[in-house]
């Protein structure tokens, strides 16, 4: 006996049958018959499609034999798979290939055998139809076209099957997506809706009813137009214009919407389209109305806060007005008295018009720093930054202060770098709080050393400093420096004037702009104020005033 | 000597200013509010005016504006005499058309008398 062989492409071939997903299935009616009518038109008892898996053949259809599948090796139907070709052996028994084959010598005794391939389309041959007789038998040219003929149908029968098992997948994933879609219309916290363009809703999610306490019936049986308030009418059939275009375009727009439990329509913010496949809208909405509320109250209270900054605007201008007309007299009347009625006054009098008018002076020192603070932190200051040379300010501050820091008796140096880049600030401002710096360095020191200094990196300005060689400022009393009417110590406000806001003023400006105002110091060592332009360049610590003494720190 | 006029509501501020001028041999003709000045400045023949800025009803500013538009007194010279001093208030009305500006409280008289002096040079020159 010979064993059938296998095929040269057998791995493609068994791959290719079970993508058919066909071995082992119930019995079907449409193979029944071919085998039926393949044993009826060659005149045999038995007939059976056969499919060749690795170690046996398996009868989907069978007629006159019990069995079901018989191992690979002995099978006739195997030879057939080998060669591809359809198979004739008129008596087992005189053949060499088959007369000791137990099929042949045992039952089901075999002596004819006839089998066409079940070629599928990529030319595999996933099995047979074959006819068998238990006497040696020939058949007709004609017989074994028609054999052939109803192998074909059979592959035919199996390739429909796996079009149909695609397609029934194919219905699976839709109705799982539909499912999955459904879920998702149900539960969205938008509305979502299909409108047709007769006027009327044709879905409606769960969200609609939610929002506007109308039932899905009441939705839709009325045209949504008449849900929309009476204002929107216009604009709400614009845009149903504008999506009856059918440009496919998607549509943003707001109206208001009525409510079933409440007289306030809700406003709704919609993204629609146009829907060509089923040629409707598809919108879905959302209820804005506590957003554009809350947008009012927000426009509101800013204008609110606007009107107040004016008023306070308004109020510092008119007080800084009211405050320095009585001045006008204090101060014009007593410098008139204590020079034209010097000759007739005694030593004390004149002490006491010099007191008068010098606290004159202190009054309108104060009414103009209260007023700049208080507009400082009210209104903030002029935004518009100006480009200027940090070192020309810096001279130009030292030069007005000239004949103050001669009256002190003190040493002043400047000391900037070259080719520094220019500064963007708002110079008036910044000018303010260098005239402060320098002019309280000079305040509180005497016959000493005051040293004004730019620090450059990378050639841009990165901070400027005022040292001076004054008293200093003791730990407890830092802190407090910049608060205002601090000074360090009291009995320097006798001694030196001022108001005591300078430095407040100062900080706020420098706050303004986005600058650092720093001081360092120790009682006794002096002080050095620094002025930060960008608060990521601040200067190191350990800077200490170096006035009267070498350069380095 | 010249002639000056004052334009000032408040009376203690006119009495300080004329005794101010005084001192330098200039003579005051006072009003005490933009309307009296605009209806007795034709006759009153001054060589410079100090207006304040705050009167009761026409303020300061419209006083200026009708001034310059009458050509019997556009030629005057006017110095804003205001306690409107606040950070940008000179540049304000200097730009607002006034020949100069003194702020109130006036703490050195000098600068009046000065502003006074340079104006009036300028107009007879």
């Amino acid at each position: 006996m010979r064993k059938p062989g296998l095929p040269e492409n057998e791995a493609e071939r068994l791959a290719s049958l079970h993508a058919f997903d066909v071995l082992d299935t119930l019995p079907e009616a449409n193979y029944d018959d071919i085998v039926s009518l393949a044993a009826q038109i060659c005149g045999v008892p038995v007939a059976l499609i056969s499919l060749v898996d690795e170690k046996r053949q398996w009868f989907k259809a069978r007629v006159g034999l019990d069995a079901t599948e018989t191992p690979r090796d002995i099978s006739f139907c195997g030879h057939v798979v080998e060669s591809s070709a359809t198979l004739v052996v008129g008596d087992a028994a005189q053949d060499e290939r088959f007369a000791d084959n137990p099929l042949v010598s045992g039952d089901p005794r075999i002596r004819f055998y006839a089998g066409a391939p079940l070629r599928d389309a990529a030319g595999h041959s996933l099995g047979t139809l074959c006819v068998i007789d238990r006497a040696p038998r020939e058949l007709r040219p004609q017989q074994l076209e028609q054999l052939e003929s109803l192998s074909r149908l059979v592959v035919a029968l199996l390739e429909q099957r796996i079009e149909v098992k695609k397609r029934a997948a194919a219905q699976e994933a839709l109705a799982a997506a539909r499912l999955m879609q459904q879920r998702f219309f149900d539960l969205s916290l938008d509305m979502l809706c299909v409108a047709g363009f007769d006027g009327f809703f044709k879905h409606l999610n769960p969200a609609f009813s939610e929002t506007l306490g109308f039932t899905d019936e009441e939705l839709k049986s009325r045209p949504f137009m008449e849900f929309v308030h009476p204002d929107d009418h216009d604009s709400t059939t614009a845009v149903v214009r504008a999506l009856g275009e059918r440009t496919g375009q998607l549509v943003n727009f707001e109206n208001r919407f009525m409510k079933k439990d409440s007289s306030d329509y809700c406003w709704l913010r919609w993204s629609a389209t146009f829907d060509p496949d089923s040629d409707t809208m598809f919108a879905g909405a959302r209820d804005v109305t506590e957003e554009r509320l809350n947008g009012a109250r927000l426009h509101e209270a800013l204008n609110a806060a606007e009107v107040a900054t004016r008023a306070k605007s308004a109020f510092l201008t008119s007080m800084s007005h009211e405050l320095r007309t009585p001045l006008n007299s204090v101060i014009g009347f007593t410098n008139l008295l204590a020079k034209n009625k010097r000759d007739n006054l005694n030593e004390e009098e004149l002490l006491y018009l010099q007191r008068i008018s010098a606290n004159g002076r202190h009054l309108l020192s104060l009414i103009n720093d209260v007023l700049d603070i208080s507009r400082i932190e009210g209104a903030g200051i002029e935004q518009t930054d100006e480009v200027f040379d940090i070192g020309e300010l810096v001279r130009e501050v030292v030069g007005e202060l000239q004949g103050a820091i001669a009256g002190a008796r003190n040493n002043i140096r400047v000391d900037i770098p070259d080719g520094l880049t220019p500064l963007a600030a708002v110079r008036r401002r910044l000018k303010q709080v260098v005239i402060n710096l320098v002019g309280n360095a000079n305040k509180f020191t005497q016959r000493g050393e005051i040293a004004v200094r730019v620090r450059g990196r990378n050639g841009c300005p990165a901070w400027l400093e005022v040292a001076d060689t004054g008293p200093g400022i003791d730990a407890a009393n830092l802190g407090r420096i910049f608060e205002a009417f601090q000074q360090a110590d009291a009995g320097h406000s006798r001694a030196h004037g001022g108001t005591g806001l300078g430095l407040s003023i100062s900080k706020s400006l420098c706050d303004a702009m986005q600058f650092e105002l720093g001081v360092l110091s120790e009682l006794g060592n002096g002080s050095t104020f620094f002025v930060a332009f960008d608060p990521m360049e601040a200067p190191p610590t350990h800077i200490r005033p170096t006035v009267g003494t070498a350069e380095a720190p | 000597m010249s002639r000056v006029a004052l334009v000032e509501d408040n009376p203690d501020n006119r009495l300080l200013v004329t005794a101010l001028l005084a001192e330098v041999d200039h003579e005051t003709v006072e009003f005490d509010s933009g309307e009296a000045a605009l209806a007795g400045l034709a006759e009153a023949s001054v060589d410079i005016i100090l207006l304040d800025i705050s009167l009761p009803q026409m303020s300061g500013l419209e006083v200026l504006t009708r001034l310059r538009s009458d050509p019997e007194l556009s030629s005057i010279p006017v110095v804003a005499l205001t306690a409107h001093a606040m950070a940008d208030d000179r540049a304000h009305y200097l730009a607002s058309g006034f020949d100069a500006y003194v702020a109130k409280p006036i703490l050195d008289e000098n600068d009046l008398f000065g502003a006074i002096d340079r104006l009036i040079g300028k107009a007879r020159a």
